[in-house]
C-alpha cells in the first residue's frame, strides 16, 4: 500500500493549504556523487531559500523504496543519450544528465547554522527533487549577460553572487574556464564506467583543464557532456576564475572593505590601486572554512550596460517568444469558428481577406487597432483601462504551463495545475473591473453573471482536475502527460469510469469558465447587448474577443493534456519520446490534433446549443456539478486505493470498448440516420423559382 | 412600527435598467423600463410609439386604393394580412364584390405570408434564448417563400399585392406547381425544426411553465390569434367569423395544451405556432387545389369608389385577429380608418407577467408574444 500512498499528494498538499509543500520539493544545486544509495551523504554545495546558504548541509536519502521496478517519472527535459535506471535492488543509480530528479524516498537534509542543528526531513509520501543542473532561464540569463562584453563588473568579472547577510557574497557562478574539446575528446576515450582520470583531464597542461574544474567534474563528467550545458558554457575566460575564486566561495572583503552587500563590492573598484586585494572564504570539509585572498585587477573596468538590463531584454525576448504565437492562436481560431459556424449555418463566411479567408483576425484586428479608444466620460478611467489587460495576463500565463511535448513546455511548474486554476481566475477579476468600471448597468449586469459563474464552476473544474492529480501523484503538467500513454486505453479518460465522468464535469465546467455558449450570459447578446464589454471600443475591445478565443484554445489543451493523452504518441514510449527530436514534432502534431478536435467539439456545441438562464446556470453547478465531482473524486481515490494495479490496467480497456467505442458506434449511426433524412430533405438542390 | 418596515424600493436595492429602443432583442424600436433586483425583475414598463407613423392619419389623406401600399407597413413581416384586411374592409363599406378567384390568390398569399412571419417569430425565438443556427435555417426557408411571393406580386417583403375587389396579379404560369414543390419539401423540414428547437432540453427548461398567462387573463389582456390560442382559449377568426374563402378549406385549430409545463407557457406560444405552419400548408394545399376550377377573372376593379358609411374587417393575421375600422363620407378618401392589432395588446400583458421573472425570461416572454414594433405603434 506504501508505493500508493504517494498519489493523495496533492490532496495532502491542498489539505495543508499548499503551505507545505515548499519544503521537500526544493531544489538542490549541483549534487555529487552520481550514485545514490541508501544511507548515503550527500554534500549540497548550494541551495535555496530553504537552506542557509553557504552552511555546511548533509541530505540523506533515508529509505528508498521501489515502485515496483519501473521507471522513475522525471519531470523536465531529458537530454541526449540519458537513461535513468531504477534498479529493483533498492539501488539508485543515475546516469545524471536530466537536471530534475524524483527521489521517491524520504529525504532528511541537516544543516549547521552559527552552531544550531536544522533538520528538515520530508514526508514519506512525497518526491523529493534533486535539481541538479537548473537549466532555468534566470541561469541561461546570468549566461547571457556575462558573455557580453561591457556589461557591469560582475560580467566582467564573470560572477554570479549572492548576498549573505551578515557574512559576505557567495559565488553561484563563475565563468570558468574549460576546453571543450578536450573534455569532448577525454569522453571518447574515457572507460565504460565514466570515469576520468587526471591525466585525461590534462590538468595544469596547455589546453587541459584546471584543477577546481576537475574537481567539480571527476566523478560526473558524463553529466557534464550529455547535459548540454557545455555548449552554453562561455568561451572566454573569467577575471575571477583566473584569478582563483571558485564557485562556493563567500567573499568578505574587497579593497580592504567588508562587502556585505553586492554594491560594496563594486564600490571597491573606484580606487586608483592597480589592483583590488578580495578576501574570500571556502568551504572545506566539515564545518571549516578557509581562506583565500586573489588580487583581480582594477584597469580595463568596463561601463556600459548594466547587467540587469540584458537579464530584463532577455527575459522580454524570452516572453514574446511564448506570447506573439498566443494572437495567432486566437485569430486562428476565430477564423475557424467563423467558417464552422458558416457551414453549420448554410453560409458562405469569410473568405476575402488572404487564402479562403484565412487572414480575415488579421483585417479585423488591425480595423480595432485603428478605432478610436473611447473611454465613457463617467467611467472609472483606470480600472476601465486595466481591466483588459488582466484578462490578457490571465489567458497567456497559462501558455507557461501548458506542456506542448516533453520539451516544448516554458516552465515545468511542480504546482502546475494550481497554477493553471489561480491564472485563470484572473480573467474573472477583469472581467468584473470591466463591468463595473464602464458605469453602465448592462456591463455591470454581465460582470456580476460572470463573477457568479466562473467562480461557481471553478470547484467542479478544480475537483476534476484533482481526480485527475490524484492518479499522477503530481500536479505538474509533464507529469501527467507522462503518466498516460499513446493508446486511447491509456489515457485518463478510460482510467475507470470516474476519471470518464470528470472529463465531462471538467470540460463542461471548463466551457462555462470560459464564457462559451451554453454558458454564454456574461455577454448574452440578446439580453445584455454585449455584456460586460457592452462600452469597450477599439483595441481595448478587441483583447476581449481575442481572449476567449484562445481561451477556447486552452480549454481544448487543457483537456486533451489532462484527459486524452497529450503527445504520447501510440507505441512509443515517453522515454524514447524523450529522446528523440523527431518523435518530439510528431508528438507535438498528435498534441495540436487533439486540441483541435476538442475546439471543434466546442464551436460545435456553441452553435447549436441554446442559452442557460442564470438560475438554471446556478443550479446546475451548485445541485449537480459539485457533488458529482466530488463523487468522482472519491470514486476514483477509492478506484486506486481498493483495485489492485493489474486490474485496472485490464478493466481500462473495457472501459475503452466500453465508454468509448460504444457511444462512438451509437454516434457514427446516429450522423448516419441524420444523413440520410437530411438527402431526402433534398436542401442543396432546393429551387423554388 | 409602519415607519420602521421600509419599503423594498426605498432601500435602493431596485436598479432601473432602460432596455431599448435600441437594444438587439426588442424586435424594432420599443423601450422596456425595468426595475431589477440583480437579475430578478420587479416591472417591465412597456414604453410604446418609437415607430409611430401616423398609419390612420395617412388612410384619410389618400384614396382608398391608394392606400393599399400604406398598409404593407402597418406590419411588415405580414405585409399580406394587412392588405387583407384594409381590402375586406373598403369592400364592406363599398359593397363590392371579389373574384372567387381573387379570393383564393388571397388566401394562398395569406397563408404564405403566415408561415414566413412564423418563420421569423420561431427564429428570433430561439436566436434571443441564444441558439443562433435555428434562425439560419428559419430564414432560409422564408427565403423560399419570398421567392415565391416574389414572383407572385413583384415585391419581397412590401407586397401590395391585394387590390380592393381582388389581387393585383394572378399566379404567373407554373407558379402552382412550385408552390406545391416547396410545401413538399417544406412539410418535412417542420418535424427537423421540431427536432432541433422545440424538443431540446435547454430550450423547454427555459421557456416551460414561463410566464403562463391563463385563458381568462388572455382573453381579458386581449390577447388575439396564436398568444391567445396557446392559453387554451379555441378561437380563431378564420373559422368563427368566416371571411374569404375560408369555410370551403379544412383546417385545425391548434390551441395551446400544456406538453411541457402548463396551458399558456412560453413554449405553448411557441409550440402553437409550429402546429399553425402545419395547418397553413394543409390549407395552401386546398386552396391550390380548388383553385384550378375557378374562372379566370381576379379582379373586379371598382369605377367609382366614394362609398358612405362606414364598415369593419376582421382578419386572422400571423399575430392574430386584425381588425379594420373604415368610415367613408362620400369623397374618395376615408375620414376615418382604424387598424386594431396584435401586438399592441400583447404589449400590456408584458407589465403583468414580467414580474419575479429574470431579465433573460423578459427577452423569451417579448419573443414567445411575437412583438412586431410598426404593428404596435402603426
Amino acid at each position: 500500500m506504501k508505493c500508493r500512498c504517494h498519489r493523495f499528494l496533492p490532496l495532502l498538499l491542498l489539505a495543508a493549504s499548499c503551505g507545505g509543500s515548499a519544503a521537500p520539493s526544493a531544489p538542490i544545486r549541483d549534487l555529487r556523487p552520481t550514485q545514490i544509495e541508501r544511507g548515503d551523504k550527500i554534500t549540497v554545495e548550494a541551495a535555496n531559500s530553504l537552506f542557509t546558504v553557504g552552511a555546511p548541509t548533509t541530505i540523506i536519502l533515508n529509505d528508498i523504496h521501489t515502485d515496483g521496478g519501473s521507471a522513475v517519472t522525471i519531470p523536465g527535459r531529458a537530454v541526449g543519450r540519458t537513461r535513468v535506471l531504477f534498479d529493483a535492488d533498492e539501488r539508485l543509480e543515475k546516469q545524471i544528465g536530466v537536471h530534475l530528479i524524483d527521489v521517491p524516498t524520504t529525504v532528511t537534509v541537516e544543516q549547521e547554522v552559527q552552531g544550531q542543528k536544522l533538520r528538515y526531513t520530508s514526508s514519506p509520501t512525497d518526491k523529493f527533487k534533486l535539481d541538479l543542473f537548473p537549466r532555468s532561464l534566470r541561469r541561461m540569463a546570468d549566461r547571457a549577460a556575462s558573455k557580453v562584453s561591457g556589461g557591469t563588473i560582475w560580467s566582467w568579472l564573470g560572477l554570479t553572487v549572492e548576498e549573505m547577510p551578515g557574512v559576505g557574497l557567495r559565488i553561484t557562478d563563475i565563468v570558468a574556464r574549460i576546453d571543450k574539446d578536450d573534455l569532448f575528446r577525454a569522453y571518447e576515450t574515457a572507460p565504460i564506467d565514466g570515469r576520468i582520470t587526471a591525466q585525461e583531464a590534462r590538468i595544469g597542461q596547455p589546453g587541459g583543464m584546471d584543477a577546481a574544474e576537475f574537481a567539480r567534474l571527476d566523478h560526473n563528467h558524463n553529466q557534464v557532456l550529455e547535459a548540454a550545458d557545455i555548449e552554453e558554457l562561455p568561451e572566454e575566460d573569467g577575471v575571477a576564475a583566473q584569478a582563483g575564486l571558485r564557485r562556493g566561495d563567500v567573499i568578505v572583503s574587497a579593497g580592504g572593505k567588508p562587502t556585505q552587500r553586492t554594491a560594496d563590492f563594486a564600490a571597491a573598484w573606484e580606487t586608483d590601486e592597480p589592483e583590488v586585494a578580495v578576501k574570500a572564504k571556502r568551504p572545506a570539509a566539515g564545518n571549516a572554512w578557509t581562506d583565500v585572498t586573489v588580487s583581480l585587477p582594477r584597469y580595463g573596468k568596463p561601463s556600459g550596460i548594466p547587467d540587469w538590463v540584458i537579464w530584463a531584454l532577455f527575459m522580454m525576448l524570452a516572453a514574446a517568444i511564448v506570447a506573439l504565437p498566443v494572437p495567432v492562436i486566437g485569430g486562428l481560431v476565430v477564423v475557424w469558428e467563423r467558417k464552422i459556424s458558416a457551414y453549420m449555418q448554410s453560409r458562405i463566411g469569410p473568405n476575402r481577406v488572404g487564402p479562403a479567408g484565412w487572414l480575415q483576425w488579421l483585417a479585423d484586428g488591425l480595423k480595432l487597432l485603428m478605432k478610436e479608444d473611447v473611454i465613457p466620460t463617467d467611467a472609472d478611467p483606470i480600472l476601465f483601462r486595466i481591466s483588459p489587460y488582466l484578462a490578457f495576463v490571465g489567458v497567456f500565463l497559462v501558455f507557461m504551463v501548458l506542456p506542448f511535448s516533453g520539451w516544448l513546455i516554458v516552465a515545468d511548474l511542480n504546482i502546475g495545475l494550481l497554477f493553471l486554476l489561480s491564472v485563470t481566475s484572473l480573467v474573472v477579476v477583469s472581467i468584473i473591473m470591466g463591468g463595473w468600471s464602464s458605469n453602465s448597468k448592462w456591463s455591470l449586469l454581465g460582470g456580476m453573471r460572470s463573477a457568479a459563474q466562473i467562480i461557481s464552476y471553478e470547484l467542479p473544474a478544480s475537483v476534476a482536475l484533482l481526480s485527475i492529480a490524484t492518479q499522477t501523484g503530481s500536479l505538474s503538467t509533464v507529469s501527467i502527460v507522462r503518466a498516460q500513454g499513446g493508446m486511447p486505453w491509456d489515457w485518463y479518460l478510460f482510467n475507470s469510469p470516474f476519471t470518464f465522468c470528470a472529463f465531462f464535469i471538467y470540460f463542461i465546467s471548463a466551457l462555462a469558465e470560459g464564457n462559451r455558449t451554453p454558458f454564454d450570459l456574461p455577454e448574452a447578446e440578446s439580453e445584455l447587448v454585449a455584456g460586460y464589454f457592452t462600452e469597450y471600443s477599439g483595441f481595448r475591445f478587441s483583447l476581449f474577443p481575442l481572449v476567449e478565443w484562445v481561451n477556447v484554445f486552452v480549454i481544448g489543451a487543457v483537456t486533451s493534456m489532462l484527459f486524452l493523452g497529450g503527445w504520447n504518441i501510440p507505441g512509443v514510449s515517453a522515454q524514447q519520446q524523450d529522446a528523440n527530436g523527431w518523435l518530439q514534432a510528431v508528438g507535438f502534431g498528435i498534441f495540436l490534433v487533439k486540441i483541435i478536435a476538442l475546439i471543434f467539439v466546442i464551436i460545435w456545441v456553441r452553435w447549436t446549443l441554446p442559452r442557460f438562464r442564470v438560475d438554471q446556470m446556478m443550479n446546475l453547478c451548485w445541485k449537480y456539478f459539485i457533488p458529482i465531482s466530488f463523487a468522482c473524486f472519491l470514486g476514483t481515490l477509492m478506484w486506486a486505493w481498493l483495485l489492485p494495479q493489474a486490474v485496472q490496467y485490464g478493466l481500462r480497456f473495457a472501459w475503452f470498448i466500453l465508454l468509448g467505442l460504444g457511444p462512438l458506434v451509437l454516434f457514427v449511426k446516429r450522423v448516419q440516420y441524420n444523413r440520410s433524412r437530411y438527402r431526402d430533405l433534398n436542401l442543396q438542390q432546393a429551387q423554388f423559382s | 412600527m409602519s415607519e420602521m418596515i421600509f419599503t423594498y424600493e426605498q432601500s435602493g436595492e431596485e436598479m432601473t435598467l432602460n432596455m431599448g429602443p435600441q437594444h438587439p432583442s426588442t424586435h424594432g424600436v420599443i423601450r422596456f423600463i425595468i426595475k431589477t433586483d440583480g437579475e430578478i425583475m420587479h416591472e417591465a414598463i412597456p414604453d410604446v410609439g418609437y415607430l409611430h407613423r401616423s398609419i390612420e392619419h395617412i388612410a384619410e389623406k389618400c384614396t382608398y386604393e391608394g392606400f393599399m401600399p400604406y398598409t404593407d407597413r402597418v406590419d411588415y413581416v405580414c405585409a399580406m394580412t394587412a392588405n387583407h384586411t384594409w381590402a375586406m374592409a373598403v369592400e364592406k363599406l363599398g359593397d363590392l364584390k371579389v373574384p372567387e378567384r381573387g379570393e383564393y390568390l388571397r388566401v394562398i398569399s395569406d397563408e404564405l405570408n403566415r408561415v414566413s412571419s412564423h418563420c421569423i417569430a420561431l427564429g428570433a425565438m430561439a436566436m434571443d434564448i441564444g441558439a443562433t443556427t435555428p434562425f439560419m435555417y428559419i430564414l432560409r426557408e422564408r427565403e423560399y417563400i419570398n421567392d415565391l411571393l416574389e414572383q407572385l406580386c413583384g415585391a419581397r417583403l412590401t407586397y401590395n399585392y391585394h387590390r380592393v375587389g381582388g389581387v393585383g396579379w394572378d399566379m404567373p404560369s407554373g407558379w402552382r406547381d412550385r408552390c406545391l414543390k416547396w410545401i413538399d419539401h417544406f412539410e418535412p423540414i417542420i418535424d427537423e425544426y421540431d427536432r432541433l428547437i422545440a424538443q431540446n432540453e435547454l430550450f423547454i427548461k427555459r421557456l416551460a411553465n414561463l410566464a403562463v398567462i391563463t385563458g381568462e387573463e388572455a382573453a381579458g389582456y386581449g390577447l388575439v390569434g396564436p398568444n391567445l390560442r396557446a392559453s387554451g382559449v379555441d378561437f380563431d377568426v378564420r373559422r368563427d367569423v368566416p371571411y374569404s374563402v375560408y369555410p370551403k378549406l379544412k383546417f385545425n385549430v391548434p390551441i395551446g395544451k400544456g406538453l411541457m409545463g402548463q396551458v399558456g407557457d412560453c413554449w405553448d406560444r411557441y409550440y402553437v405556432r409550429i402546429e399553425e405552419w402545419k395547418e397553413s400548408v394543409k390549407i395552401l394545399r386546398q386552396a391550390l387545389d380548388q383553385i384550378q376550377a375557378t374562372e379566370p377573372d381576379f379582379w373586379i376593379r371598382p369605377k367609382k369608389l366614394k362609398p358612405k358609411g362606414d364598415a369593419h374587417a376582421r382578419v386572422e393575421a400571423a399575430r392574430g385577429d386584425m381588425l379594420c375600422y373604415v368610415a367613408g363620407d362620400g369623397g374618395t378618401n376615408a375620414y376615418r380608418a382604424r387598424f386594431r392589432t396584435g401586438s399592441f395588446n400583447a404589449m400590456k400583458i408584458i407589465q403583468v407577467k414580467s414580474k419575479g421573472c429574470m431579465v433573460a425570461d423578459l427577452v423569451a416572454l417579448i419573443a414567445s408574444l411575437d412583438i412586431v414594433a410598426p404593428e404596435i405603434d402603426r
